[in-house]
This record gives structure tokens, C-alpha cells and sequence, in this order.
């Protein structure tokens, strides 16, 4: 059996990652666990938005930042009406390797993420999924 | 809704001399307090400490970010302070805090704003160049301006 002091959680704006959230506040609350809650502003995403629609790169990446931060605290407020321990932090970068880092930093005994099924428009998040169980120091729970 | 739009000069405290987390938030929601739209004020010190025991509400970049919903207001409320000296907070990445908003909020006030607001001024506190000018500013209407400018 693991203990489980820190769980690191990947979030964004999809429902698998409302998931995985639930998981996380039910790990928390069961086991005493800290959520470490992140939000990546990913590049790739970034770039591609800016590529293919109308906004600026920095005015796409201003967006993605505050949805983010709108994401965090939804989280919070929801891990915190349940009584799970939670904090919550932004990056910017490559989830596929920021996950793997904070992972390692903050000495997570488990990471989740959301990962809705395989396709195509799926194919960034696939990846993160498969770096992180190759790259991750820990337990990685991903949730469909 | 803009920070600009919840806080004025008598909401921003510079030089604050408490280096102690428990007794600076205690300070800061006195103040707020007193400024008014308050209804227990002991109350609200309750939630808001036991929002704070659920998860450090540093955001990191020296950033505190103390905030609840709460029953004793009606209206978001905020003060911003900027301790005499960098205070600390155990934020997630151990640097201590130089800069905390503290802001509250109706309990069955619209979820939708609120996130909205506390996404908003996470994304203004977490330009560097913003934090740089508030810690260099040399009074409460210098930061407000400093506030409005960069909104």
C-alpha cells in the first residue's frame, strides 16, 4: 500500500479532468493527501490557437492563463466544500514536462490526469498521458 | 470585475509590521472590517483561516491570496497589503509573501463572477512587472494607479 502525502493533479477544461478531480478529493479526503493542483499553459496549444485563429500569440496565451486560473479555483472551491487539502499553482510550458517535474519537486506519490478516449483531436493529450507514465517518479492514475 | 473596481486607497495597506501569517491575517481582516460591509467579523475570521487550513492560499512569485466566501458579506470585498518585510506564508513555492489581496465573497453571491474576478487578478499579480512596481510604490494611490494602468 502507498501512503499518500501529495497527489499532483493535472487540470484543464475538460470533463475528464473534472474527473480525475473527484478521484483526487476522494484520495484526499480518505488518506489526509494534499491536491496539488496545476494548470499548464501549454505552448503547444498556444502556438496552434495563435496559428489558426485570429488572436495574438501573447493575446491566446493571456486567455489560456485566466481560464486557467478560472479552472484552479473551481477545483479549489470544490476539494475545499469537500475537505480536502489543496493548493494550487500555474505554469507555462509543456505539460509532458512540467508534470513529470513538479511530480519530482514536490515528491507526489501519485498523478492524475484526465484523458478522454483516443482520437485524433486527442493526440497532445495522449501524449502527455504516455511521457508522464514514462517520465513520471511515481504512481500515475489516469482517469477516462 | 476589475481590481481597480473593488479597491480604493483606504483598501490598500503599505508597510504592515506583522511577520507572523496567523496575526497578519487577523490584521488584514480587521481592517477590512472596519472598513465596512461586514457582519461578524469574528465569523469571517473563522472561515476564512479554516479556507486557509484546507490549502495555502500563496500563489506563488510572493503572492498571498487569502479569500472565502462568507455569509457575513454582500458584496466582494477586497484589501490589498504589502508587509514592511516579506512574510512567511508557506506558499507552494517557499517564497515568502510580499504582496497579499485578500478578498471576500457572498456565499450565494454568482459563483461564474467571482472565478471570474479571482482569475483575473491572479493573472495581474502574476506579471512580474506589476509586482515589482506595487513593491516600489511609495503610496496606497501610487498602487491603485499602478492597478488601474495595468488592467
Amino acid at each position: 500500500m502507498i501512503a499518500l502525502h501529495k497527489i499532483l493533479l493535472h487540470v484543464d477544461a475538460t470533463l475528464e479532468s473534472q474527473r480525475a478531480l473527484r478521484s483526487a478529493i476522494f484520495l484526499s479526503t480518505t488518506t489526509g493527501a494534499t491536491i496539488i493542483a496545476v494548470h499548464v499553459v501549454n505552448k503547444h496549444v498556444v502556438a496552434q490557437l495563435a496559428r489558426h485563429g485570429t488572436q495574438t500569440l501573447a493575446d491566446v496565451e493571456i486567455e489560456i492563463e485566466e481560464n486557467g486560473w478560472r479552472y484552479l479555483y473551481a477545483a479549489e472551491e470544490e476539494a475545499k466544500n469537500a475537505g480536502a487539502h489543496i493548493v494550487i499553482m500555474q505554469e507555462q510550458g509543456y505539460p509532458e514536462e512540467i508534470l513529470p517535474r513538479l511530480a519530482t519537486e514536490y515528491q507526489a506519490e501519485l498523478v492524475i490526469v484526465g484523458l478522454a478516449p483516443r482520437s485524433r483531436s486527442d493526440a497532445t493529450r495522449v501524449h502527455i498521458a504516455d511521457q508522464l507514465i514514462e517520465h513520471a517518479p511515481c504512481a500515475v492514475l489516469v482517469v477516462k | 470585475m476589475k481590481l481597480s473596481a473593488l479597491l480604493s486607497p483606504e483598501r490598500i495597506v503599505l508597510d504592515i509590521k506583522e511577520r507572523d501569517k496567523n496575526v497578519l491575517l487577523t490584521k488584514l481582516i480587521k481592517n477590512l472590517a472596519e472598513l465596512g460591509g461586514v457582519n461578524d467579523v469574528a465569523m469571517l475570521e473563522k472561515e476564512v483561516k479554516e479556507r486557509e487550513d484546507l490549502g495555502n492560499t500563496g500563489i506563488g512569485r510572493g503572492i498571498g491570496f487569502p479569500h472565502s466566501k462568507s455569509s457575513q458579506v454582500s458584496n466582494i470585498l477586497a484589501l490589498l497589503a504589502r508587509p514592511a518585510k516579506p512574510v512567511e506564508y508557506g506558499s507552494i513555492d517557499h517564497v515568502p509573501v510580499s504582496i497579499l489581496l485578500l478578498i471576500v465573497a457572498p456565499a450565494d453571491g454568482d459563483n461564474n463572477e467571482y472565478l471570474h474576478t479571482m482569475a483575473r487578478i491572479s493573472r495581474l499579480l502574476g506579471k512580474s512587472e506589476v509586482r515589482e512596481q506595487i513593491l516600489k510604490a511609495h503610496s496606497a494611490d501610487e498602487v491603485m494607479q499602478i492597478i488601474t494602468k495595468n488592467e
